[in-house]
């Protein structure tokens, strides 16, 4: 029952890489310009090896090969759309595009949605709880963020640049800005791709995901209240379609995270990197 | 019971002389149906790229049977050279790589004439369909 009232959308964001955009679908599928309407949807199997930045409550969920089922999807219908895809920087994003040609596409989000929401948690700050309960309650705490905002992409021959700002809008927890570029090469029937982006956290984002008030301060997890932040990722990968319906994909991501975050009592690391590979049946 | 058995044998020996008649009588029509068609085939029939529009690559192999002998050509559709031609039976088969955005159609030619013995399509495939652009602002 608890898993059912359980909201997770892309917790490697809550972990540490501050990211938005979905830049990782356009250049896993080839794109080189605005997409039309329509859309896809999958589930797919997906096999990935996690070294985490962020400290779990179970020490051994560190860092390990985690198996997955995952459903993805996009779909747009006169400008508007909704993009959830596997492999995305993201989550969830709800938009509209307000403009968009051949070059340039410019859109407004009226939702980008990540992180992940258990109404069964306990609050960490809840002096009741015995010193062991606040330290789970702290490491498994709410890190949901709804933002608004806009996003800006200019597609250049096999290059998309993407720039995009959103505001928390479900508790006003800061500004997240982010500066991507990828690129995508295709081998036979390969397509290569590579993303390399920078994420600016205000002060309010980074202390809602990587700080510990006064009051939910622990002998293990020290009070702590970082400034704003910038951290950087990067990704290669691979996308092959193996049949008109299936395909298979492998990237490596790495993230390299802003002292701010990485001195954060929550931290374990001040890097983070995930091995992906998986196979999805594309309708 | 050396009649006997040679009786025996004699009427299984008719019997399946009366068997194989039709037999023998269809043979050569069966032989003559295959003989008067020519035909060709390709292996894998379908590309598949990530992504409409993209060229997709592909190894085809041809093969075929002619009923007489002759100059024969493999053509593509659109391409003013054939993409290989021959003499009577001197090859059977041929390997090549396709490269296209488009499904394409091959055909097998009678050198010369041009006349179209058979033809088959290699068709090109998607799994995501294709980015196109619109312009212009829109506000609600």
């Amino acid at each position: 029952m608890k898993a059912l009232k359980t909201l997770v959308l892309f917790s490697s964001f809550v972990a540490g890489s501050c990211f938005a955009g979905d830049i990782a679908t356009e250049v896993r599928t080839g794109s080189n310009s605005p997409a039309a309407d329509g859309g896809y949807f999958e589930l797919g199997l997906s096999l990935d090896y996690i070294d985490r930045a962020r400290l779990e409550e179970d020490p051994d969920d560190q860092d390990g090969v985690d198996v997955s089922i995952f459903a993805a999807g996009e779909y747009r219908y006169r400008n508007f759309f909704i993009e959830a895809s596997q492999g995305s920087f993201d989550g969830v994003n709800l938009g509209y595009t307000l403009f968009q040609n051949e070059r340039w596409s410019v859109d407004l989000l009226a939702a980008t949605v990540f992180g992940s929401l258990d109404d069964e948690n306990d609050d960490a700050d809840d002096p009741t709880l015995s010193e062991g309960e606040r330290d789970k309650a702290l490491l498994e705490r709410d890190s949901i963020y709804i933002g608004s905002g806009l996003r800006a992409t200019a597609y250049l021959d096999r290059y998309i640049l993407q720039a995009r700002v959103v505001h928390d809008v479900y508790e006003g927890n800061g500004l997240i800005a982010t500066l991507r570029l990828g690129r995508s090469w295709q081998h036979k029937n390969w397509n290569f791709h590579a993303v390399a982006g920078l994420e600016y956290g205000s002060a309010d984002a980074a202390e809602y995901f990587f700080g510990v008030t006064d009051a939910e301060a622990t002998a293990r997890f020290a009070a702590y209240t970082p400034d704003h932040a910038l951290s950087f990722t990067g990704e290669v990968g691979v996308t092959y379609p193996i049949s008109e319906h299936w395909v298979f994909r492998s990237a490596f991501r790495y993230s390299y995270l802003d002292d701010e975050v990485s001195d954060s009592p929550l931290m374990d690391s001040d890097s983070e990197f995930v091995f992906s590979n998986s196979i999805s049946y594309v309708f | 019971m050396i009649m006997a058995n040679r009786n025996r044998i004699s009427r299984l020996l008719m019997a399946a002389a009366v068997l194989a008649l039709p037999l023998l009588s269809v043979a050569p029509a069966m032989a003559e149906t295959n003989a008067g068609k020519a035909w060709l085939k390709v292996s894998p029939g379908r590309c598949v790229a990530l992504r409409q529009g993209q060229i997709c690559h592909q190894a085809l192999s041809f093969s075929w049977g002619l009923p007489q002998s002759g100059e024969f050509c493999l053509r593509r559709a659109g391409n003013a050279e054939p993409e290989v031609c021959w003499t009577n039976s001197e090859r059977t088969s041929y390997k090549m790589r396709f490269e296209s955005v488009a499904s394409s159609e091959f055909a097998l030619v009678e050198r010369g004439s041009n006349t179209v013995l058979d033809k088959v399509v290699v068709e090109v495939a998607w799994v995501y369909k294709s980015s196109r652009s619109r312009s212009g602002w829109r506000i609600f």
